[in-house]
């Protein structure tokens, strides 16, 4: 009888603290029906922020739904923001990716999945009333890379933009120019040997060729005109974190850069709090 | 020195006012006004007419310095002089102040008609900056000397060319400071890498070179597989000097042997 009242309280606490469920819903869009799970807070007040969270190459955005190490459900209560988790379509390797001009997308994978991702923007946004202006984009590895990407051709549609471990690769520098100022952030290990620190300039590496990560950076600081930057070492937990802070552009809007010492290919949330410096990044970056 | 002056007078338009002209055994030097800039014009007495030319905007104090006859002047100035000697340059140092408009520099070609290439060095002004944002097209390739993007001039300029660049600094230069100066100076990695971001540099190599008597510690980043072949290279160089950093390493050889390669 104990156990079993223990058991319900708990069951009670559960649905108290996070009473608010995962929706999965589709969207046509380019002649495909694409996937993506909704999280919207209970009592969500209208005109809430929207937050975009993309799953890395081969990888789903159910398991991210589901990832305990990445809280992000706890902070959209916190925060009071909506998440969505798009699910990347096959690309011509018959992998879940992002299109974000890898060797062997170019050419080959019709879908603009950078028109995609605005396009649901817009649905959800409509749809839930959520607030067009504080859209905000995270995205780890190949969702890093849409990062970039949108950074570079759709600045306008989101308030800032996280990516972690991202690349440039440099099909997209080739392509496209920062035409617009954008609150950035980037979370990268040195010890990445997935999406180097140094970089891949003749695409050795499998991803085609990229810039090396504090040029991808710097690329966004320029775009921006930055001009003065802050280094601060974090409170190291496990691998020593350097928060690299540039600032003082005409727009006012920064482009804050961890640097991992040693780090991996990951989300870094045993060095540092990376998800809560996320969801602060876009609080700072957040319209009235 | 008479085939010197002789030489320069063949390739120089006539002087409106008393140019002073001083000459060594190796040196001609030429003071003359360029638009409405006072320049000295450096060249060695057996130069060819087709010698690259590096102008250097400097300040008044350092072009006053240069004025004076040149054994009297064992200045940094005449260092880079010698230094441009050997590089088979020709050497333009023009006055500037820091806010300076560059529109004269557009005509600077006619003075040197010539000049097989043209390079530019600002020395304690980010000017070189500023003229590789609005003529990008003139110089061969850019330098700049203890100082970094004008903050100012930068919110109406931007980078929209490659260019090859060069900058020498001080991480503890007091005056243009590493992180930047509050309207003032940008920070010198930004300055930098506003240059590396136009130019899609790819990646970069960083080494260190062997300290010069001892002094100083300089350390240098390569930013390469830029556009069209175009490079920024930044001597770093341990310490508060906010002058030519001569005392730490070879910074002419280092700059002039940049330009040659561009």
């Amino acid at each position: 009888m104990k156990k079993f009242i223990i058991l319900f309280a708990a069951l009670l606490f559960c649905q108290v603290s996070s009473a608010a469920t995962v929706q999965t819903q589709t969207i046509e869009d380019q002649g495909l029906t694409r996937k993506y799970f909704l999280y919207i807070p209970d009592n969500l007040p209208s005109g809430a922020p929207l937050v975009f969270i993309l799953h890395g190459y081969g990888g789903s955005a159910e398991s991210y739904v589901n990832n305990a190490s990445l809280p992000f459900k706890a902070l959209a209560d916190e925060y009071q923001v909506a998440l969505c988790y798009p699910q990347a379509a096959a690309d011509p390797k018959n992998k879940n990716g992002w299109n974000v001009y890898y060797p062997w997308q170019i050419d080959k994978m019709a879908i603009d999945d950078c028109q995609f991702i605005c396009n649901l923007a817009k649905h959800l946004q409509t749809t839930y009333n959520l607030s067009a202006k504080n859209t905000f984009l995270t995205g780890m590895s190949n969702g890093g890379e849409m990062c970039y990407l949108l950074a570079y051709r759709k600045p306008k549609e989101f308030a800032a933009i996280a990516s972690m471990a991202g690349l440039t690769l440099v099909e997209m520098a080739k392509r496209h120019d920062y035409t617009e100022p954008i609150a950035f952030m980037e979370v990268h290990g040195t010890g990445d040997t997935t999406s180097r620190w140094e970089g891949d300039p003749t695409g050795q590496y499998g991803w085609g060729a990229y810039l090396a990560v504090p040029l991808a950076v710097g690329a966004v600081v320029a775009g921006n005109k930055c001009v003065y930057q802050e280094t601060t070492e974090l409170p190291q937990v496990k691998n020593k974190v350097i928060f690299h802070r540039y600032y003082g552009a005409p727009s006012g809007k920064e482009v804050h850069f961890y640097e991992v010492r040693d780090g991996g290919h990951n989300w870094a949330t045993d060095s540092f709090d990376s998800c809560r410096t996320i969801m602060e990044f876009f609080k700072m970056n957040m319209s009235k | 020195m008479m085939l010197g002056l002789f030489a320069v007078a063949c390739e120089q338009p006539a002087p409106e006012n008393n140019e002073p002209t001083v000459s060594d055994s190796s040196l001609i030097v030429v003071s003359k006004t360029i638009g409405d800039h006072q320049a000295v014009v450096i060249k060695p007495s057996e130069f060819q007419r087709s010698a690259p030319v590096v102008v250097v905007l400097a300040d008044d104090l350092e072009l006053r310095t240069r004025m004076s006859p040149v054994s009297e002047t064992p200045e940094v100035n005449f260092k880079a002089a010698e230094h441009c000697l050997i590089g088979g340059y020709t050497l333009c140092i023009i006055g500037v102040d820091s806010k300076d408009d560059l529109l004269f520099l557009r005509s600077i070609k006619n003075e040197f008609p010539y000049a097989a290439k043209l390079y530019l060095l600002s020395y304690r002004n980010g000017l070189a900056y500023t003229a590789a944002m609005q003529m990008p097209e003139i110089f061969a390739a850019f330098g700049c000397v203890s100082s970094a993007i004008d903050v100012e001039s930068y919110k109406t300029n931007s980078f929209t060319k490659p260019v090859s660049f060069v900058h020498v600094h001080a991480t503890e230069n007091p005056e243009f400071k590493w992180t930047g100066v509050e309207n003032k100076s940008a920070s010198i990695p930004l300055s930098v890498g506003a240059v590396v971001a136009v130019d899609e540099c790819t990646h970069y190599t960083t080494g260190k070179l062997l300290p010069r008597d001892g002094k100083g510690v300089v350390s240098y980043t390569k930013y390469l597989g830029g556009k069209d072949g175009h490079e920024v290279v930044l001597y770093s160089v341990e310490g508060a000097n906010a002058g030519w950093c001569d005392e730490e390493f070879e910074v002419y050889n280092q700059i002039w042997n940049f330009y040659k390669v561009h």
